[in-house]
Formats: structure tokens, C-alpha cells, sequence
């Protein structure tokens, strides 16, 4: 088989997400977590104050690196177009309800791609969902308009800018001690050296800016086509986590004592449901969210305005779920997307207002 | 056929759970949660003195009542229930010490972590792994609930 360019980048950039998956948990970040947007989102905005768990408490650079990354190699590679289309207070409600959906699961799809390549069957569950997430996306998208594939015009270049000029001083401000809050326990005081942290996550963000590698965008390919040379990023993320977990020590199969991860195999399916299918409407997993906003997209940076917002009543709210279950308020949280997503679903094409 | 009713009635039927979710939330688990400061491990310890040295004596009545007590009323009631497992596992009463552990582990988390007070996790971790592998081998998933739980939130990962 021979592989167009587009496909190695994705070999790559799937083959770089495995590979710092596992190593960023060597190096200190806590189990199965080497790479969550999720968790990193909870533990960054803690680290601002903006929740009150003060066990979730980092800056974590690797989700500024992704920001970073995709900026340096837009900006380079003259693919930097600050732009926007209509998606506004949607892209913002489909961005909160990932990161509830991705709570209720214990993790973004890229963990569950994670926690499945280091032998945790609970993830099972939760891909199953991601899956049937995306094709009722896709089934949204075909049968519907949920309102949010307007026409994207060029926008105004000095926000596009000024995010990035904030996303940099958030960066460096890692390195000066005694800016963030950090944790003393738990889950925010786990994590790898910050600069490889960093170092890691702008590689990540620059392979997949070129490559434009998204979990769920390569299952939504995968479905599309049915051609398995769409899910060559996603076989090489995971099997080189697979073969890194090995090597390690770190791949522990097993489905009842797997750290960060519940039974709740019905809430998993539907937290990883919720995300896939509006990732697929808002056109992105979590992580292509931030990648897009780097390139100068200022809708894809709406819906990380949306996953902010989710991140903090996620703890501020407790409508997340822990490794004992998931409790009422997060089930109805995760109900209550579902329903949104349903009457998004109700919007006939061509009438809009 | 449309398929919009269907959708519309999956939506409703949506919020509908949603809402009787909303019943079953017990008081103070929404809005407005607050993680448990961390004081120092050593000041945890040394605020228990008395009740180890109680235990060590083998006067486990009065320690377990001096536990209960600061159970109920603190202050360290996280702590407390902890120690109290330690007691339950040490005559045998390994259920008993699994509830204790994971009701302490709930409201101080801090005993999940490497620098727990009394190396808590490292205890609780040897205790489970003895128990998964001992005398609870046998026994079905539902009346071991309780303990996988425990050594899930002791394995780490993100919270």
C-alpha cells in the first residue's frame, strides 16, 4: 500500500500521541493519564482558582503545548486564517457537554484510547459509545441542521492573535513558581517535568495540525468510507501505546481494579457517547478543538471556551463521576445533553431562524 | 415515516430521567462541593497518639470508642475511620474494614495518597491485595464491590 503524505503525517502524529500517552505517565503524570483534554482542562482551571477541589490543581503545559504547536506550524506553514462561522453559543453548549460526557467517562476519547491500550476493559464500554456517538452525529448532520455549519468568514486577526499571545504567557507563567495553585494530593500533584510536558505537547500539537488527526474525526472517516486506511492514526496511537505499556510495566489487563475508572459500563457508553456525538457536530474531538483554535479558528476556540466553562461546574457541580460511580447529577447532566443534542437533531435543513 | 416524533419523544423521555436523577441527589453532593483541606500528615498523626498508643496496648475498646467518637465529630474523622479499618482487619473483620477504609478514603482523600498519614494507601493497598488473593479468592464480584472500588481510587489516576 502506498501512502499518500497525508496519511504518513497521521502515522506520525497517531504513532507521537501513543508513544507520549505513555511515556508522559512514566514521568510522573498520574496512571493511564499521559494524555486526557479532559482531566488536563479540570486540573488547569483549578490551578486558576476557578474551582474549589484542591486536589485538582495544575497548569498543565501539554494542554498549552497543543495551542502552541498548532500556532507555530499554522503561522509557518501559512495556515494560520483567523476565522469564524454562526456556530457561537452552540459550539459553546457542544464544547460544555464534552467535557461532561468525557467526566462521566474518566476521560477524553484520546484516554480511552489510552486506558484500552493499557489492558483497562472498562474502557470497552466507553469506545462502544464513542462510536455509536459518532454515527448519530453523523446521522445529525445528514438528516439535519443543527445550526452550526454556517459560512466561515475571515475574522478579526487581532483576537485571533491576542488568544495566542495569552495562551503564551499562560505558558511561560509555568515556569514561574507561585502563580497557579497547585495540589499537594492527589491527582493535580502527579505530573511529568513541565518542560517535557510542554516540549511534548507542542510536538503533539504540530503533528497534528499537519496531519489534522482527530479520534473521533478518524472513526467518523472510518464509518464514511469504510476504508481501514482512515484509521491508520488511530491503529498507530494505539499500538504504540500497547507495545510502550508492555515495555513498561504499565499495561495491566483487568477490568475491576483499573485506577481511574468505574463499573458504571451503561454511563460510560452515554458519557463517551455524549462526546463523540458532539464532537462530530461541532466538527472535532476536544483535542482537534484546541489544535483548530490555534490555527485562528475563533469557533473552535468558542468551544474551548465551552469545555472552560464545563471544566469548572464539572467540580464545581460534582457532575462528574469517580472510580465508586457516577452520581444522579451527573447522569442528569449527561441526559440533559442528550436531550439537547436530540432537538438539535429536530432542526429541519434549510429552515433556519 | 419521520422519525422527528420518535427523536422528539427520546428527547423528552431524556429529560424525564434526567429529572428523576435530579431527585436522588443527596444534600450537599451538588453544588457547591469542597475537596477536604490537607493539613500535614505528621500533625494528622500525632493528633491520633493516644489512640494508637491505646491500640498497641491491646486496649482496642477504648481506642475504637475514642475512633468512633472523632468519627462522628472530628476533628480527622477521614482518619479515624481509617484506623478504625486497621482494627476491623486485625480481628477479622475484613468487610467492616473495607466499609471504614472507603468511607475514610471518601471524606479524606488525602489517604489515597504516597505520603498518607500512617502510610495509609500502602497499608490499605497490602491489606486488599492480601484479601483479593486470600480469603475473599473465591467470592462472587457483588459482595466485593466495595473492596475493587477502594483499590481503583488507591490505583490513582485522574480524579
Amino acid at each position: 500500500m502506498k501512502l499518500t503524505p497525508e496519511q504518513k503525517w497521521e502515522i506520525a502524529a497517531g504513532v507521537l500521541m501513543g508513544a507520549t500517552g505513555s511515556l508522559l505517565v512514566l514521568l510522573g503524570n498520574p496512571a493511564n493519564t499521559g494524555i486526557c483534554v479532559s482531566c488536563f482542562m479540570e486540573n488547569s482551571v483549578g490551578a486558576l482558582g476557578l474551582h474549589p477541589d484542591e486536589r485538582m490543581r495544575y497548569m498543565r503545559p501539554e494542554l498549552l503545548g497543543f495551542f502552541l504547536g498548532s500556532f507555530i506550524i499554522a503561522v509557518g506553514s501559512k495556515e494560520f486564517r483567523p476565522r469564524a462561522g454562526s456556530s457561537g453559543i452552540s459550539g459553546f453548549g457542544l464544547g460544555l457537554m464534552m467535557i461532561v460526557g468525557s467526566a462521566v467517562f474518566l476521560g477524553c476519547p484520546i484516554k480511552a484510547l489510552l486506558r484500552l491500550a493499557a489492558g483497562d476493559m472498562t474502557a470497552v464500554a466507553g469506545v462502544a459509545g464513542l462510536i455509536a456517538g459518532v454515527w448519530a452525529g453523523l446521522k445529525t448532520l445528514a438528516t439535519s441542521d443543527p445550526g452550526f455549519e454556517g459560512t466561515t468568514q475571515k475574522s478579526s486577526e487581532p483576537v485571533a492573535y491576542g488568544i495566542a499571545l495569552l495562551v503564551t504567557v499562560l505558558a511561560a507563567l509555568v515556569f514561574v513558581p507561585g502563580v497557579y495553585l497547585v495540589s499537594r494530593g492527589g491527582g493535580g500533584s502527579l505530573h511529568a517535568p513541565a518542560v517535557i510536558s510542554l516540549a511534548a505537547g507542542i510536538g503533539l500539537g504540530v503533528l497534528c495540525q499537519r496531519s489534522r488527526f482527530c479520534i473521533t474525526g478518524s472513526i467518523r472517516d472510518l464509518l464514511l468510507t469504510r476504508r481501514g486506511s482512515m484509521g491508520l492514526g488511530l491503529a498507530g496511537a494505539f499500538l504504540t501505546a500497547v507495545v510502550l505499556n508492555v515495555f513498561t510495566g504499565q499495561f495491566n489487563p483487568g477490568y475491576v481494579d483499573q485506577p481511574g475508572a468505574h463499573l458504571e459500563w451503561l454511563w460510560n457508553f452515554a458519557g463517551l457517547g455524549l462526546v463523540g456525538w458532539s464532537a462530530v457536530v461541532a466538527g472535532g474531538c476536544p483535542f482537534r478543538q484546541i489544535i483548530k483554535a490555534g490555527e485562528g479558528d475563533l469557533d473552535a476556540a468558542t468551544i474551548c471556551a465551552g469545555m472552560i466553562l464545563g471544566a469548572v461546574l464539572v467540580k464545581t457541580w460534582g457532575i462528574g463521576a469517580t472510580s465508586a460511580g457516577v452520581p444522579p447529577q451527573a447522569k442528569a447532566a449527561v441526559l440533559v445533553g442528550l436531550a439537547a443534542l436530540l432537538a438539535l437533531s429536530l432542526r429541519r435543513k434549510g429552515v433556519r431562524g | 415515516m419521520s422519525i422527528r416524533p420518535l427523536i422528539a419523544g427520546a428527547a423528552l423521555l431524556c429529560l424525564a430521567a434526567a429529572g428523576w436523577q435530579v431527585t436522588l441527589i443527596e444534600p450537599g453532593q451538588a453544588f457547591g462541593y469542597r475537596a477536604p483541606q490537607r493539613p500535614d500528615p505528621a500533625a494528622v498523626e500525632k493528633s491520633f497518639a493516644d489512640e494508637v498508643e491505646l491500640l498497641k496496648s491491646g486496649k482496642s475498646t477504648q481506642a475504637l470508642l475514642s475512633l468512633r467518637r472523632r468519627a462522628e465529630k472530628g476533628p480527622f474523622p477521614g482518619p479515624a475511620l481509617y484506623l478504625m479499618g486497621v482494627e476491623a482487619y486485625r480481628q477479622g473483620a475484613y468487610s467492616q474494614a473495607v466499609e471504614h477504609w472507603q468511607k475514610g478514603v471518601k471524606l479524606y482523600p488525602y489517604l489515597g495518597d504516597r505520603d498518607a498519614p500512617f502510610g495509609a494507601a500502602k497499608r490499605m493497598n497490602m491489606a486488599l491485595a492480601e484479601l483479593k488473593s486470600g480469603v475473599w479468592a473465591g467470592k462472587k464480584r457483588s459482595e466485593t464491590a466495595r473492596m475493587h472500588a477502594l483499590m481503583r481510587r488507591l490505583a490513582g489516576g485522574c480524579e
